[in-house]
Parts: C-alpha cells; sequence; structure tokens
C-alpha cells in the first residue's frame, strides 16, 4: 500500500509540468544596415533621391502614420499623408482625415514613372460594397488598383508587380510610391517595405 | 467464451453481440511490434491511420476522424484536437485488448460513433504475481521502455503498477525545412488497485498520469518559420464498482481526466509571431450500467450517463462549458433458437436520449439483427442514427492568422451533425477459416464546415456553419486461416466509395480500394515467431490549390497520388516464458509520400523479459 500511496502522490503532484517558454535571446535577425530607425518606420536613402521605407503595421489595434513630406512619422492630425495598419492603407483625406491628400495608381515601373498626371486623383470614400473590406475606399485597396495580390490558396499577400501610386501630399507636394514587400526577412507579416521619391526631384 | 464489451457496454458473449466485435488480444499485440495504438490498428482491414503533427488519427468507413468514437476502458478521453484523438498517445504495452465496433453506435454512446467505435482496454492482471519489462532500440532515435508489476499482495487486493517511455525522432521530407512528423517523446505511469469485497462486488480505482514533448519546424505564409515545442499532459483518475449477482450485473463508473497543452510557436529571426497558449480541459463521466439476463431469449441493458467538460483556451472566445444528461436501453431477443444452433434469429433494438447544455436534445435508436442460418453461416444487418455534437473550437473559436490576414470564427448557434447508418454482412467459418463479408452505407447530413464572409472590422473572416452532407459507402472483406498451429493469416479488402456533397467530389484521402494482410508463422520447436503486416491504400484522391487543366473546384486540381504499400516485418525468439528477444523493421518499403507522412524505415532490436 506504502508504494501505491507513492505513485498516487508522485501522479497529483506531477500533474503540472514546467512553463514552455520561448528561447530568452528571442534570436531575432540583426537590423538591416542603413535604415535610420523612426518609431514604427525605418527609412533608408538610395540613389538619385529614392527612400526606402519599411513599417511595423503589425499592430491592428492602431495605424502608423507617414508624412512623405519630411520623411517622418507623422502624429500631427493635419501633416500625415498615409496611414498603415496591417495591409491596410488609409490617405489623409475624404472620411479618413483633413489633410486633402489625394492618390493616383499607375500600371508601370517605378522608374518610367516621372512626372505627374494632371487629374485622376481620388480621396478616401465610405466603404462600397465593390470590395471584401469594410474600409474607406481609395485607390490602395480598391479591386482595380490593389497594392497587393491575395493568394486565396496559399493565403499569401504579395506586392503587385509594377504598380505605381502617384500621392499628392498635404503640402501639395507629388510623390511617385511603390510598394516592394508584405513581409520581412523573417516571414513577419504587417512589415510593409516602400520605395517612393518626389517627382519634383525625379522630373529633373 | 470470448467476452466483450464494446456492442453492449457490459460483458457479454463475442458471439452474441449486437454488432460484430472486432478483438485484437494481448497475444497479438506483443507479436505485432505495435508501439502504440496507432501502429497497431494502421494495418487492420478497413482502418487507416492518417499522420500529422497533431499525432495519430484513425478513418473508419471512409470517415474522417472526428466520426469514429475511441474510449479508454469504455470512457471517453480528453485533449482531443480539432475533434481527433491521438492514438499513439496510447502505448500499446499498457493494453490488454482493442475491440472495434464498425456501424452506428450513438444509440449506446451518443456523439461522435458515427463510423464506430474503437475501445482501448488497458491490463487488468488477474494473477497472484507477475512482472513484466520491455526495451527496445532503433533507427530514428526510436526507443521503448516499458515496465508493469502486478499482483494480490493481500487477498483481496489486487495492485498493479506501470510504466514506459516512448520517443522517436523527427521525420522531415527531403529538401523541406518543415518537419512532417514531430519529434516525440513520451512518459506514463499508471497504478490500480482492485479489491474484491465479496464474490459478488469488486471495487476497483486507478489513476494514470501520461507527458508528450512534441517538437517541431513549422512554415507559416511569406516564408516565417517556427520552432513549435508542444507539451501535453493527461492525468485520469477513475473508479468502478461491478455487481455481479446470479443473471444481474451492474457497473458503476466515475473519472476524472484533465488534459493539459502547452504550444510554443517561436519565431526565428524575430518575436513578432511568438504565440504561447495554455489550453486546459477537464472531463468528468458518471455511468451506470445494468444489465440482465432474463432468461436465454431475452437480456436488456440500461444505463444512464453524466459528462461534464470544460475547455480553457486562448483560442477559444470563452471558455467552453458543457453538461449532457443521457439514458440509454438495449434489449437483445432471441427470437427463436433451434437446439442444432441453426434458425437462429435475434433482435436488438436500442435508443439514448442526450440532452446537451449546448445543442439541446437527441434521439439515437438502433435496430440491429442476426440470423444464424446455419451453425457456422451467420447473417447480420444493423440500422441506426448518430450525430455528433459540435466541439468546442466549432463553437468558441477565435483564431487570427496574422501572416495571412484572415480570421476564423466560431459559431455558438451549431447544431450537431446528424447520420444514418445501415450495414449488412454474413459470415461463414469452421475451426480453420473465417469468411465474412459486409456492406456499409453512412449518410451525413448538417455538416458543419466553414464558409467566408466580410468582417465587421474588415477583411477575411471565415464562419464555421451546418451547410454541408457526405456519405460514404462499401464492402468490407475478409478471411481469416489458421491452418495449423503454425501458420495463422487474415487477408482483407475494403472497398470504400465517398461523396462530400459540399464540393461535389469524393472525400479527400480515402483509398477506394485498401487490403491488408496479416501473416504470422510460428515454429514452436525453435519457439521461433514470425510476423508480417501489410496493407496497401490504392486510389487516394487529394485536391492540390494551383489551377490545372484537371481543375474540379475553383483553383484545385484532383491528385491521386501512386499507391501507398505498408509494410512492417518481426521476429521474435522466446527462451520458455521469462524471456524474449526480437528484431524488426516498420515500414520495410519506405513509403510515404507529400500526402501521406509514414515514418522512415526503422529497424528495430529488443528483448522483453516476464516473470
Amino acid at each position: 500500500m506504502r508504494a501505491f500511496s507513492g505513485i498516487a502522490i508522485a501522479l497529483l503532484t506531477a500533474a503540472c509540468a514546467d512553463k514552455l517558454e520561448a528561447d530568452p535571446a528571442g534570436n531575432v535577425d540583426e537590423a538591416e544596415t542603413g535604415f535610420v530607425q523612426n518609431g514604427k518606420f525605418a527609412s533608408k536613402p538610395l540613389a538619385d533621391g529614392v527612400t526606402e521605407t519599411k513599417v511595423d503595421a503589425y499592430d491592428s489595434e492602431s495605424w502608423q502614420r507617414f508624412d512623405l513630406d519630411t520623411g517622418l512619422p507623422a502624429n500631427d492630425e493635419r501633416t500625415w499623408d498615409l496611414e498603415f495598419s496591417r495591409y491596410f492603407i488609409h490617405t489623409n483625406s475624404g472620411v479618413s482625415g483633413d489633410g486633402g491628400v489625394e492618390v493616383l495608381a499607375i500600371d508601370a515601373s517605378f522608374a518610367s514613372v516621372t512626372d505627374a498626371p494632371n487629374d485622376g486623383y481620388a480621396v478616401d470614400r465610405e466603404d462600397s460594397d465593390g470590395d471584401t473590406n469594410s474600409e474607406p475606399d481609395n485607390p490602395f485597396n480598391s479591386p482595380e488598383h490593389s497594392w497587393f495580390d491575395y493568394d486565396v490558396n496559399k493565403h499569401t499577400v504579395s506586392a503587385h508587380p509594377d504598380r505605381v501610386y502617384v500621392v499628392r501630399s498635404s503640402e501639395g507636394a507629388t510623390f511617385k510610391l511603390e510598394i516592394l514587400a508584405y513581409y520581412d526577412k523573417a516571414g513577419t507579416p504587417s512589415q510593409l517595405r516602400f520605395r517612393w521619391q518626389s517627382l519634383a526631384a525625379a522630373g529633373d | 467464451m470470448e467476452m466483450v464489451v464494446t456492442a453492449a457496454r457490459i460483458e457479454e458473449p463475442r458471439d452474441r453481440a449486437a454488432n460484430t466485435t472486432e478483438v485484437i488480444r494481448r497475444k497479438e499485440i506483443e507479436r505485432s511490434g505495435a508501439r502504440d495504438v496507432a501502429e497497431l490498428l494502421e494495418t487492420r482491414g478497413g482502418l487507416q491511420v492518417a499522420r500529422s503533427f497533431r499525432g495519430s488519427e484513425l478513418q473508419l468507413r471512409g470517415l474522417d476522424p472526428q466520426y469514429t468514437l475511441i474510449l479508454v476502458d469504455g470512457e471517453r478521453v480528453p485533449g482531443q484536437i480539432d475533434g481527433v484523438t491521438d492514438l499513439s498517445r496510447y502505448g500499446a504495452e499498457n493494453i490488454e485488448r482493442v475491440e472495434i465496433v464498425r456501424g452506428p453506435g450513438s444509440a449506446l454512446y451518443g456523439s461522435d460513433a458515427i463510423g464506430g467505435v474503437v475501445n482501448i482496454l488497458t491490463r487488468e492482471s488477474k494473477k497472484d504475481f507477475e512482472a513484466q519489462a520491455l526495451g527496445s532500440a532503433g533507427q530514428n532515435d526510436v526507443l521503448d521502455l516499458a515496465a508493469s508489476v502486478a499482483g494480490r499482495p493481500v487477498e483481496p487486493l489486487g495492485l498493479q503498477l506501470t510504466g514506459d517511455f516512448h520517443q522517436a525522432a523527427a521525420f522531415r521530407r527531403p529538401g523541406e525545412i518543415k518537419t512532417a512528423l514531430s519529434e516525440r517523446r513520451q512518459w506514463s505511469s499508471g497504478a490500480r488497485v482492485s479489491y474484491q469485497l465479496d464474490d459478488d462486488n469488486l471495487l476497483m480505482v486507478s489513476g494514470h498520469y501520461l507527458r508528450t514533448n512534441f517538437d517541431g519546424i513549422d512554415e507559416g505564409a511569406g516564408g516565417a518559420l517556427f520552432t513549435r515545442s508542444q507539451l501535453q499532459e493527461q492525468l485520469r483518475a477513475s473508479f468502478e464498482h461491478r455487481l455481479s449477482r446470479g443473471r444481474y450485473r451492474l457497473s458503476s463508473r466515475g473519472s476524472y481526466s484533465q488534459f493539459r497543452d502547452q504550444y510554443l510557436l517561436d519565431q526565428r529571426g524575430a518575436n513578432v509571431l511568438d504565440r504561447y497558449e495554455n489550453n486546459r480541459e477537464h472531463l468528468g463521466q458518471l455511468t451506470s450500467i445494468a444489465h440482465a439476463d432474463w432468461s436465454d431469449s431475452h437480456r436488456t441493458t440500461l444505463g444512464a450517463e453524466q459528462l461534464f467538460q470544460d475547455l480553457q483556451s486562448a483560442r477559444l472566445s470563452r471558455p467552453g462549458h458543457r453538461y449532457r444528461l443521457a439514458a440509454f436501453a438495449q434489449h437483445a431477443w432471441r427470437v427463436f433458437a433451434a437446439a442444432s444452433g441453426a434458425h437462429e434469429l435475434e433482435i436488438i433494438p436500442g435508443v439514448r436520449f442526450d440532452a446537451d447544455a449546448q445543442f439541446g436534445t437527441r434521439l439515437s435508436p438502433k435496430l440491429a439483427l442476426r440470423y444464424r442460418v446455419l451453425p457456422a453461416l451467420e447473417l447480420r444487418a444493423s440500422y441506426g442514427r448518430g450525430f455528433r455534437a459540435p466541439s468546442f473550437q466549432e463553437q468558441l473559436l477565435r483564431f487570427e492568422n496574422a501572416s495571412a490576414g484572415y480570421v476564423i470564427v466560431g459559431n455558438p448557434e451549431l447544431r450537431a451533425e446528424n447520420s444514418d447508418g445501415f450495414d449488412a454482412g454474413v459470415r461463414l467459418w469452421n475451426d480453420a477459416l473465417e469468411l465474412s463479408a459486409t456492406f456499409f452505407r453512412n449518410d451525413l447530413r448538417n455538416m458543419i464546415t466553414y464558409v467566408s464572409r466580410r468582417s465587421d472590422a474588415g477583411g477575411m473572416e471565415f464562419v464555421y456553419d451546418n451547410l454541408t452532407n457526405a456519405w460514404t459507402m462499401g464492402v468490407e472483406t475478409a478471411a481469416s486461416a489458421r491452418l495449423d498451429e503454425r501458420v495463422t493469416c487474415t487477408l482483407s479488402y475494403t472497398y470504400t466509395a465517398t461523396w462530400d456533397g459540399e464540393n461535389r467530389r469524393k472525400l479527400e484521402g480515402k483509398p477506394p480500394h485498401r487490403a491488408s494482410a496479416y501473416v504470422q508463422l510460428s515454429e514452436p520447436r525453435w519457439q521461433l515467431d514470425f510476423v508480417a503486416r501489410g496493407a496497401l491504400s490504392v486510389g487516394r484522391t487529394f485536391y492540390v490549390s494551383d489551377a490545372g487543366p484537371e481543375a474540379v473546384d475553383a483553383g484545385e486540381r484532383a491528385v491521386v497520388p501512386e499507391p501507398l504499400p505498408q509494410l512492417d516485418l518481426r521476429v521474435a525468439k522466446r527462451f520458455g516464458r521469462p524471456l524474449e528477444v526480437f528484431a524488426g523493421v516498420d515500414n520495410l518499403l519506405a513509403a510515404g509520400d507529400a500526402y501521406t507522412a509514414l515514418r522512415p524505415r526503422t529497424v528495430y532490436v529488443g528483448a522483453r523479459g516476464r516473470y
């Protein structure tokens, strides 16, 4: 009986194993060189006045705002141009803000866009039933001009190639912008990477 | 006379059971070389074991694993992942026998018993003293250790202690980083005490603890890699009182089980997607079953059951609670029986009523017929309605796939799935040969699937609903021969046709043709046993998601991989009763493909000692 009591006690106390813990070092990749971190954004100057920017838009509860005019994150209601959360992008216009930002999508290579078209720009409008989300409609998330392609079989998001957005900023400047990637090197989603350039500079 | 328990929930002679009960006995378990129940069942006729990172799951009569009820000592077990019980949790060394009852069993067992019931009966020593130890090691880091001691230190007290350890390396397909099968390390220990109060009354108390570590590598959308660690623990305590007086028997059981599943995903190269879950399930069951042999012609089983289940999981929008009350009755009426043993007709009606806190009430009737045309020729037929209660996951899930940007949500309004099952068969036997053939059909309705919709917050959302239906039908045939004491063999072939009403195509992964063989050669003079177990699955259809000329659904293409042959061999040499040494090879043909993960060929050696 003593043996059984011992086993029974062992059984009851053994029912609670240690908590599983992730690698304490976090095994995080080293940061890419050349990028200057500013809040959730990191930017790196490329040749010819082009800038490459990364944003951590993983937090679905908040929006990460960016000011193209300064190349920095923006907290001011008036100066931000674009805001990011997961795979959604808003512009500071229409139902999303009072910044007067406008966007136009062009299917062309980034290098080939050197001038800002005069018309065809859109602001953020109330969501219509033409898509599968309830976000405001703008060229970034419209079915025809969406920045991404969604593979319904693999459930992966990839940047639509050769799609350039011309953005008229809150300061009235024009920029061209192309989204390059949705996942970072470690496969983390909502790590949007885009390159952009002032069209005043591009036209020089 | 061989006794079985599963077809009536109480002991009865096998040849009078309402449904044909297939029994895998202790000797066969030992000779097979199987390490766990999954390995034991994977080469049985008509059964199929699918392996994934969730473990090993059983498919019966063309149905998915959640439609076959898995019991341990007649009780439900906790820790189902996606409605599926991992059969490799149950080590072979602790098992006395496995009973398989095919066909609808909801009239006795309620939810999940649509395709059939598999009852794993743990060892229950009746000897004054016995001790056993087993050690086995092989390729792919396979290691199995088991020991048990049982006896009667003082009459009328019986005591049994068991402990075992199993491990196997992870398996990854060539060229892949992710693991197809996890590395597995499993410990278990158990104790059972029985007390024979008097000639009529037996009391039993038992406890069992199981701990399993799974380690593997997962790949997410977007190329993220994860080191996955899983730690599962299962604790079970139960008591049972058996009363046997003349023609009457009463069994009262109670059990409590707890299942804890810790799940850790550690993203490589970042920690944004790291995830830790601590899921805990409590399962309590109280069962009373009374059985009366009124006369040679009338037998009645009456039972009542209570079930309490509680699941706390980070994946659920709130903890799941379930309470279920059920009552069931089954009566066997031998309408006539000639003294010769021929022309014996037995009618077995049964019904069960379930009242569940979540899906409401459910009535599951059944009718079985057994007609012995000749002393060695029997016809059987049965019809039963069955159901499967929606799982907590299907009702309460809240899971966001951040990499892909979709959400899966449960639906608390789900109803139980229901089914009609029918089978009819013939069995013919003599001392050396047994032949059988059974036709079966299952029709499932209100099956739970998920549909996509637009979420309130934007983005895509999948929600569960009772939307689809399916059927499976086929013929199971088997021939067993015992040519002399040296040669025993069983050959079986099952044809299965299936239909998935949602996608209007065959059910995925269910082979229309499956053949299996068990051959045992014994040489008594040299005390040698040789066992070969094999199975062949032909015509499995899978649907891959790239559009092509054979597209049968939006973006999906049907693929029929090469036939899948499985072959295990084992040879054992006994040195009297106390010692046996053995060697074997699992998966001799190195089978396995992109659709079916099988451990690679594994050569092993070992020894078993007995006192």
